[in-house]
């Protein structure tokens, strides 16, 4: 018998609207010394799923029927106080937001120590000690001093390590871990999950871990449940998933997914996410499916074993009957379709000239302080230079804080600028007299990060659009009236959306439509700031498709900022490392990811995770966290956290040179 | 700490220089010959004084002087501790106040009591219960607190407590050290017609603050890790919610020692807003200038301690 | 996903009503307001008799089915003299809450959108006018113009100043840091345009809830100056005013204390429960289900 079984699970919200099924079908077998993932997007109820094994489902939702068995015993029969006892002590969670998940007016050795307290009746002091001790084992430095820290005083690792310290604390038997490490930076992540595994083997615990992120799930899960619109979809062991999938929700996903060692056109799933209380009917995720046949229309299919352990809710699973994806999308279509674009050429002439840009943003505006001359300023952008060229996109990569959107809205002029000077068609645009500005405004847009934001919410789809044509082109009449049906018609919508308001529209759609209007004035560059990274994995590609496509059509260059590696490798030709408001290397992307000069850039890429099961994680040499330039001397910004730094390094700024044929890197050891 | 409580002294300045200056203004704003005026005299005195009497009388207000050097004058005298001579009593208006001085603030202490007495019990079991009866209940108080003026909230229980019932006095004052049981029973009445409105406007704060913590995700967590439910409430929900509004407190206060206007009014409770009062009655204009700011001077020093308690208490600003 | 979904568009507007209705207080809060505005609108063709008429032949008379709410020390009747308050209550809310919106709301707007040196000197302004407690800054102004409409519309205007500015300023600023108003800049947009049409729309609800429950505090700051005599002078039927003198003979007449107080925090109470109402109906979280 499995330490954790999970029998057709049930679990509904009441909505005024209706009542929506978030979790229906769902059932699992989880042994101790095991991991079980689950992975899926936006409403695939794979939270709700663990917050109904704690019996913390938030109101308005409720189990309706099925059984939950840890350890023997009925979860779902035991009393308040019984179930009380058991959370914590014997199954125990980690979750997404360590800053959320921590109450911010207690210090973090103080929450670790109530475990201890409330569920093994230690004393005060017996819990204070345990906690260091627990904060030591998981990787905690200098654990006697931090634990007297409040969270908003630690960094984003370290409150995730006291999260995980909280769940360790009484040895429980099962670990949920949701989302552990999607809120964090690469570097950290790969921090974490090594911390993770090793935890694992010490304690042996069974851990259920849910994710967005095929990479994660692949590095440490055995077996694996795939979840779309509240079913399980797919259910295997995490090497049959990935080599050979079965259920095309599950292919698709896989292939959605830039991967690092391809710049070929993505495979995006068509469609969005469907709305729970309107579900489609049959299966449903058929009006998705590249493989749909009138069966899947009528009949919802259910579980099914089709290989030895591996499970999945198809009439038609890949490679077995009908097509696969693999074969759908053969390497023939995809080479057809980047010879359609065109290869970059290589004759490329400049286009923005951004020189020695510099922005300080002060703290801590205290008067005494200011008295006294005590500025505190966070150097957000650091002499930064670069040139975009034609036919050129250039991706701007780095971790929270290195100030890549600060130099997006540099540039944009929406944040003034201290020193530096940015070039374009023979002028410096950050000296534009107030006037001029609006021309500019023509040759130069820009498509945000949260498409949720970035559209005025009082305004319909047609005043949207229309703005930029009016202001721009003076368009009025049919004239307006056709353009807009162009523009929207260019990125995959149509007329029948122009009355509507953004919140009518899912992510995807919203960033359709910010793509469109930046599309509107016909633009020479367009800066786009983590224009993917809040939408859902399948609804990523689209978009990222959406833009290469739209390039080559329209022909504007991009400056494309992200966090995300294999993203910037998918979409641009130069890549900008950046780290700490400086850049560290400069190059063709191809080049720079097959060979990094930079030892930041080397470790990045290595942090980053591949949704493949058979290579490991790779030793994590990045230690410590990125540092934020608040009055930073001298000396490398990395040298802190590099693995080969020298006494020279801390001491001397290296500069931005060229080391090889179009390679910069800013490096004394290179 | 130290840098953030300098600095918001310095803020202070300012704020206290304004403020003056609105004071000082007060007089320009009154219709008639400033100089009768500031005098004591009615408009019908005028005949009666003849012209080197009203030179004279110009000359000791100083009202031959530009507006901004009187202001400056004004300030000194203020700052030396001439406040000027109450017109009716003919006693230093400074040396008036302070004796009135210790009244207000009993009463407002005391309407601070009843406020907190009141709105923590009900906010906790309102959020606790929410949307059952406890909850309704505190929120039928809370809404009805807000709009019952205190005037007459003080008149129905006069009628009650003290016309009907002869429980309780309906005026006067007796002093807390010399006759501690009276004074608690004159201070009853005032004290809770003061503090029903904070402690309504409060409940009603209190309990949004503790719903929206229980909403919070570290509030799930710790119900994850197996806490005591009465140990959420408090030690989480509770505390936060109350830290976040200590500033809200503070405001409350403003509204007390505004409301003593009308409650020592009713109830002739001997402090600085009766006296107020009785400056505005017989057109006193020294006393009323003075009382008006030894109101204000109280609020901003109030305002200035809560602030600093505020951010000794929360740990997400302590060290900021 | 529901906190992005705030109170928009045409259905937004559909959806809000849909709440306003459910929720049963706010209902009884429309109710109360419109028999407020109902009876001051009608007041001399309601009033069963002229409100200054004295009558001493039936000074202190209790309720009966001549005088629906008694008489009071100099035989006037009571229901008149209340129905006629409500008129004088509405023309000095409404023109102390006109006044009070249309110079704080502006101004906050400037303050918040100007940022820097203009911002400082707004708020340390609008610190100052804070700085005197509750309702004292309105007693000082009265006492020192006098009573009447106008001075009362001021003293109320200028003290609830503040409060306008500041919520303005809150949202303007919340406003300024979204990404689509630096979409709308980056489109082109002038500022005037930025400000009419990209903020302005986003911060009409939270000021629309502040306006509703300043009326409330508007009427009752003008029945404070009236009951301790510093608003209209007798005979002027005030609610404030009433309240006072009923108070010499409230143990033979309770009457007179007791139905124009209820009058006065019936209204009180309507203007409050409707504004919970649209804080509600605006709260983003009703949205979503």
């Amino acid at each position: 018998m499995a330490l954790l079984e999970v029998r057709d699970l049930h679990v509904t919200f009441s909505l005024l609207r209706g009542e929506l099924s978030a979790v229906q079908d769902c059932s699992f077998d989880l042994d101790t010394g095991q991991t079980l993932g689950i992975v899926g997007e936006t409403g695939s109820g794979k939270t709700t799923t663990a917050l109904a094994i704690l019996r913390l489902v938030p109101q308005p939702g409720r189990i309706v029927s099925g059984s939950i068995t840890f350890d023997g015993e009925s979860l779902l029969t035991q009393s308040r106080s019984a179930m009380r006892r058991i959370r914590g002590r014997e199954i125990s969670l980690v979750s997404q937001d360590p800053m959320a998940s921590l109450n911010p007016t207690l210090a973090a050795g103080e929450q670790v120590g109530e475990m201890y307290r409330y569920h093994l009746g230690y004393s005060k002091q017996d819990a204070r000690d345990a906690a260091v001790d627990m904060l030591r084992r998981v990787g905690v430095p200098r654990p006697e001093e931090l634990s007297r820290r409040y969270p908003h005083e630690l960094s984003g690792g370290l409150r995730q390590r006291v999260a995980i310290a909280m769940a360790l604390a009484c040895g429980p038997k099962l670990v949920i871990a949701d989302e552990p490490t999607s809120a964090l930076d690469v570097t950290i992540q790969a921090q974490l999950l090594e911390l993770i595994k090793e935890l694992q083997g010490d304690h042996g615990l069974a851990t259920l871990l849910i994710s967005h992120d095929l990479g994660i799930v692949s590095k440490l899960a055995d077996t694996v449940m795939v979840m779309y619109a509240g079913r399980p979809v797919e259910y295997s062991s995490v090497k049959d998933l990935f080599d050979r999938p079965l259920h095309p929700y599950t292919e698709s996903l896989l292939y959605a997914r830039p991967r690092k060692g391809s710049q070929e056109s993505l495979r995006p799933i068509a469609g969005t996410i469907p709305n729970l209380l309107e579900l489609p009917s049959g299966c449903t995720f058929h009006p998705r499916c590249f493989k749909t046949q009138a069966l899947c229309t009528t009949e919802a299919p259910a579980l099914k074993e089709w290989r030895r352990g591996q499970l999945a809710a198809c009439h038609f699973p890949a490679e077995l009957k009908g097509i696969s994806l693999r074969e759908k999308y053969t390497d023939a279509t995809a080479a057809a379709k980047l010879a359609e674009h065109g290869n970059a050429p290589d004759g490329k002439e400049p286009l923005l000239r951004v020189k020695n840009l510099s922005k300080q943003f002060n703290l801590a505006p205290l008067f005494p302080d200011r008295l006294m001359g005590r500025l505190r300023s966070l150097h957000a952008v650091d002499d930064v230079s670069f040139v975009l060229s034609t036919e050129r996109t250039l991706g701007v990569v780095g971790e929270s804080g290195c100030g890549k959107t600060t130099l997006a809205k540099l540039i944009l002029r929406l944040v003034p600028a201290d020193e530096g000077e940015v070039w374009y068609s023979g002028r410096d645009i950050l000296r534009l007299p107030s006037g001029q500005v609006r021309a500019l405004r023509k040759e130069i847009q820009a498509v945000f990060q949260d498409p949720f934001s970035s559209l005025p919410p009082r305004m319909t789809v047609r005043q949207i659009l229309s703005r930029p044509l009016r202001i721009h082109f003076q368009m009025r009449g049919t004239e307006l009236q056709d353009r807009l049906a162009y523009l929207l018609t260019a990125v995959g919508m149509g007329t029948e959306h122009l009355d509507r308001y953004p919140h009518e529209f899912s992510g995807g759609q919203r960033q359709r439509l910010a793509i469109s209007r930046a599309l509107a004035s016909v633009p020479k560059v367009i800066i786009a700031d983590e224009p993917v990274s809040s939408l859902d994995v399948s609804v990523q590609a689209q978009v990222l498709n959406l833009f290469s496509e739209l390039r080559h059509n329209w022909g504007f260059n991009m400056i494309f900022v992200s966090h995300d590696l294999s993203v910037i490798y998918q979409i641009s030709e130069d890549v900008l490392v950046m780290y700490g408001g400086k850049i560290m290397e400069h190059g063709p992307t191809a080049e720079v990811f097959k060979d990094p000069l930079h030892p930041y850039t080397k470790l990045l890429i290595e942090a980053a995770l591949e949704p493949d099961p058979h290579t490991p994680v790779a030793a994590n040499r990045l230690k410590g966290e990125p540092m934020t330039p608040i009055n930073p001397v001298g000396g490398c910004r990395f040298a802190s956290r590099c693995p080969i730094a020298e006494d020279m390094c801390r001491d001397t700024t290296p500069q931005l040179e060229e080391k090889r044929p179009d390679r910069r890197v800013a490096c004394l050891k290179v | 700490m130290l840098n953030y409580a300098a600095s918001r002294l310095l803020q202070v300045i300012p704020v206290m220089v304004i403020v003056t200056l609105i004071v000082f203004l007060l007089m320009s704003l009154v219709p008639g010959d400033p100089v009768l005026v500031l005098a004591g005299f009615g408009p019908e005195d005028r005949q009666g004084i003849s012209q080197e009497q009203y030179d004279a009388l110009v000359n000791r207000l100083g009202l031959d002087q530009p507006i901004h050097v009187r202001y400056f004058q004004w300030l000194g005298n203020i700052f030396r501790g001439d406040w000027g001579i109450s017109l009716t009593s003919q006693r230093p208006v400074l040396t008036e106040l302070l004796s009135r001085y210790p009244a207000t603030i009993y009463l407002a202490a005391s309407a601070m009591l009843v406020t907190l007495f009141m709105a923590i019990p009900l906010s906790i079991l309102a959020a606790r219960f929410q949307n059952k009866i406890p909850d309704y209940s505190a929120m039928s108080f809370a809404v009805l607190g807000l709009s019952i003026p205190n005037f007459w909230l003080g008149l129905i229980l006069i009628l009650v407590f003290s016309l009907h019932l002869g429980w309780l006095p309906s005026i006067g004052y007796a002093d807390p050290f010399d006759q501690p049981l009276e004074f608690l029973r004159h201070i009853i009445l005032p004290a809770v017609v003061l503090g029903a409105a904070s402690a309504a406007q409060l409940t009603r704060y209190l309990r949004s603050g503790m719903l929206e913590q229980l909403g919070e995700d570290y509030i799930r967590m710790a119900y994850a890790k197996g806490l005591p439910e009465l140990l959420i409430m408090f030690k989480y929900a509770f505390r936060n919610s109350l830290i976040a509004a200590i500033t809200v407190i503070g405001l409350e206060i403003g509204q007390l020692l505004g409301g003593s206007t009308i409650v020592e009014v009713l109830f002739g409770w001997p402090g600085v807003a009766k006296m107020l009062l009785d400056g505005i009655y017989s057109r006193d204009f020294p006393l009323i200038q003075g009382a008006v700011l030894v109101l204000a001077a109280t609020y901003v020093l109030v305002n200035l301690l809560v602030d600093l308690l505020y951010r000794w208490i929360d740990p997400r600003v302590r060290f900021s | 996903m529901a906190a992005r979904r705030a109170a928009t568009g045409a259905s937004g507007w559909a959806r809000a009503f849909g709440v306003l209705a459910r929720n049963r207080l706010a209902l009884v809060g429309v109710g109360l307001v419109s028999l407020f505005v109902f009876t001051a609108g009608l007041a001399p063709w309601l009033s069963p008799y002229e409100p200054d008429r004295i009558t001493i032949t039936v000074a202190m008379q209790p309720p009966s089915l001549d005088h629906w709410m008694g008489t009071d020390h100099l035989g006037r009747d009571i229901l008149s003299r209340v129905i006629h308050g409500a008129r004088i209550a509405f023309v000095v809310s409404v023109g102390a809450v006109l006044l009070g919106a249309t110079i704080g709301i502006p101004l906050g707007f400037l303050s918040g959108y100007a940022r820097g040196w203009v911002d400082h000197a707004v708020m340390r302004l609008m610190d100052a006018l804070l700085a005197f407690p509750g309702r004292l800054l309105a007693i000082a102004l009265v006492a020192a113009m006098g009573g009447g409409l106008l001075s009362l519309w001021i003293a109320i205007s200028v003290s609830s100043l503040p409060k306008y500015a500041r919520i303005a300023r809150a949202a303007m600023l919340e406003q300024r840091e979204r990404d689509y108003v630096y979409a709308g800049q980056v489109v082109g947009e002038s500022h005037t345009v930025l400000v009419s049409r990209y903020i302005f729309p986003n911060t009409v609800a939270p000021l629309t809830v502040a306006l509703t429950i300043d009326f409330a505090s508007a009427i009752l700051i003008a029945s404070s100056l009236s009951f301790l005599g510093l608003g209209f002078p007798p005979p002027t039927p005030d609610w404030g005013a009433d309240l006072s003198s009923a108070m010499d003979g409230m143990e033979f007449m309770p009457w007179a204390a007791i139905f124009p107080g209820m009058a006065l925090s019936l209204t009180i109470l309507g203007f409050n429960l409707l504004g919970d109402g649209m804080r509600d109906v605006f709260d983003p979280r009703h949205y979503d289900q």
